[in-house]
């Protein structure tokens, strides 16, 4: 009975409102994913409807395929540097406290803030000449810098937020007292405690490498043309359905990766890069 | 594996005059990312100062930027887009999240799943699904036309302001229902049952003990959208550019079509102000990360 009269009372209008509100920006976010999916297989439908078929996606892969296995490459380096140079000064911000360590927390984040453009622009006038004995300019490197500069902000987070979830110091104090040293401990006793948060870390920010454009288009040329660089080119004059193929690749990709991070950890998909 | 446990026993640290080199590990451990962060964030920085204030006047690129009348009028519309697109989100995005942090409904995981996926969209990508939802061809178009008897072309948006606001609202909406729903989450239910049980309606508990709460969640939620908004180029590049002066369109348009790389450079520094200072500014008065 009371269990009956608390479902009429929280059926109230508030909720209903929900529902409808809900219902319009579900429709929102999926509708035009579903149609770039259904154009894909048909093409767009401007003059009548085709029949479902996959020559979009044969036409779509192999006048891409170039661009996609480089951006896949671009992405295992990018994660591979993040792991490198992010977990450590993820864990050294956690752990110690030394000068400066307000500073260097605050300009961790700093890739998310500063538009990727003038990342991309910033890049290009300073890095795109030969500097410091270095010519980076057109190269794949300078992609691979830009990439790892948009998403290890992402990989610290989410590596300092699972440090945080561990008691690290009690894992250190006995470890330290059975003798271990630091290397040993920092290897052996702490890695495979945040072991899952780095392998999350790693898929998030494979995710965003496949993604960036911002940086990459200023960055690129015709001989280092990435995935978002390419779709973008294929929006502006490929026909509706390889577009739509290529974009359709894309997304599943894109959502495939994210799933697994569910899996492996909590630290969700909340966070996002710049657009 | 066992070897290299008996390996990695063995080593110790070296020691620099006596003393173990633990006191120097935090500056160790960062050192590869500072170096990475100095030559490639640092450097490129600073040239881009550096460049912007080359003119006949120091500070000529500036005034440029804001006195002639196309340049501020960028810098406007992008103000105006990213005020319009946060205030549509954030009224949209806590009245859901509201909802999904509080009320138990079937489906509430799926529809948390739907609303979180596109959050790492990249944004020509958004622009495409815009175009196929708003554009000449587009699903909405066609269908709006085929029930009023207008013409397609009366409701293709995609390439104007409400397409541009539309496809802005598509990457905001989701970053900003998401953060705010793991904020209301973390507030106390047990504040909000008192309030009813002294009478207090529903709505009124919202307005007197959750928002009062939530408050800085929702500041880190505009802070967010604004800055999002304000740097969005992908977007733009596929939806409004030739249509709509933005300024991150400007300043391509500066960068690429006129090669005026000093100007260009100006107008980035004045955005990269704008979306630092929003974002610090939120850090220094609240404390915490936006993108937490």
């Amino acid at each position: 009975m009371s269990d009956l009269t608390h479902r009429v009372r929280s059926f109230d209008i508030g909720l209903l409102t929900f529902y409808v509100v809900c219902s319009f920006v579900l429709a929102f976010i999926l509708l035009p994913v579903l149609v770039i999916f259904f154009y894909s297989f048909t093409g767009s439908p401007v003059g009548g409807f085709n029949s479902p078929t996959l020559t979009y996606y044969e036409g779509a892969l192999s006048s891409n395929l170039d661009a996609i296995t480089l951006s896949i490459q671009i992405a295992v380096v990018t994660v591979a540097i993040n792991v490198l140079t992010g977990v450590p000064v993820a864990y050294t911000l956690v752990r110690y406290d030394f000068p400066l360590k307000g500073l260097l927390t605050e300009v961790t984040i700093l890739p998310m803030a500063i538009p990727g453009i003038v990342i991309g622009v910033a890049l290009v006038r300073s890095w795109g000449a030969p500097r410091f004995g270095l010519n980076l300019g057109g190269t794949v490197e300078i992609l691979v810098i830009g990439h790892v500069l948009f998403t290890i902000p992402f990989m610290i987070q989410v590596t300092m937020a699972t440090l945080e979830s561990i008691d690290y110091q009690k894992l250190e104090e006995s470890a330290r007292s059975l003798g271990a040293g630091w290397p040993q401990t920092f290897l052996l006793v702490i890695v495979p405690n945040i072991y899952n948060g780095i392998v999350a870390g790693s898929i998030m920010t494979f995710a965003l490498s496949l993604g960036e454009f911002n940086i990459s288009f200023f960055l690129q040329t015709p001989l280092t043309t990435t995935l978002p660089v390419a779709l973008f080119g294929s929006f502006r004059t490929v026909d509706a359905g390889e577009a739509s193929a290529l974009a359709s690749v894309f997304i599943l990709l894109i959502v495939g990766l994210l799933v697994l991070v569910q899996f492996i950890s909590d630290e969700g998909v909340k966070l996002g890069g710049n657009v | 594996m066992i070897d290299m446990y008996r390996y990695l026993a063995k080593i110790r640290l070296p020691t620099v005059r006596g003393r173990s080199i633990d006191g120097y590990l935090p500056w160790l451990l960062s050192l590869p990312f500072v170096a990475l962060f100095l030559l490639f964030l640092g450097v490129p920085v600073y040239r881009l100062v550096e460049l912007s204030v080359q003119s006949s006047t120091v500070f000529g690129n500036y005034v440029t930027v804001f006195a002639v009348g196309r340049y501020r009028n960028a810098l406007l519309m992008s103000f105006g887009i990213a005020f319009l697109v946060t205030g549509i989100s954030i009224i949209l995005g806590l009245f859901m999240a509201y909802f999904l942090a509080r009320r138990e409904f079937a489906g509430k995981r799926v529809v948390i799943a739907i609303i979180s996926f596109p959050i790492s969209f990249p944004g020509i990508l958004i622009a495409w699904a815009m175009i196929v939802l708003l554009g000449r061809s587009g699903v909405l178009s066609q269908l709006l036309a085929f029930l009023s008897g207008e013409s397609a072309s009366t409701f293709a948006i995609a390439f104007s302001f409400w397409g541009l606001v539309a496809g802005y609202t598509y990457f905001t909406l989701p970053r900003v229902t998401m953060a705010m729903v793991s904020s209301i989450e973390k507030v106390n239910p047990s504040i909000e049952e008192a309030a009813q049980s002294l009478g207090a309606s529903r709505l009124q508990t919202f307005r007197h003990v959750t928002l009062p709460v939530i408050a800085p969640a929702i500041a880190s939620a505009v802070t967010l959208a604004f800055s999002v908004c304000m740097a969005a180029f992908g977007t733009a590049l596929l939806l409004a550019s030739g249509v709509i002066d933005i300024l991150p369109l400007m300043i391509f348009n500066v960068v690429m079509g006129q090669q005026n790389y000093e100007l260009g450079a100006a107008m980035g520094i004045v955005l990269t102000i704008i979306t630092v200072g929003v974002i610090y500014g939120y850090r220094r008065k609240f404390g915490g990360s936006v993108y937490e």
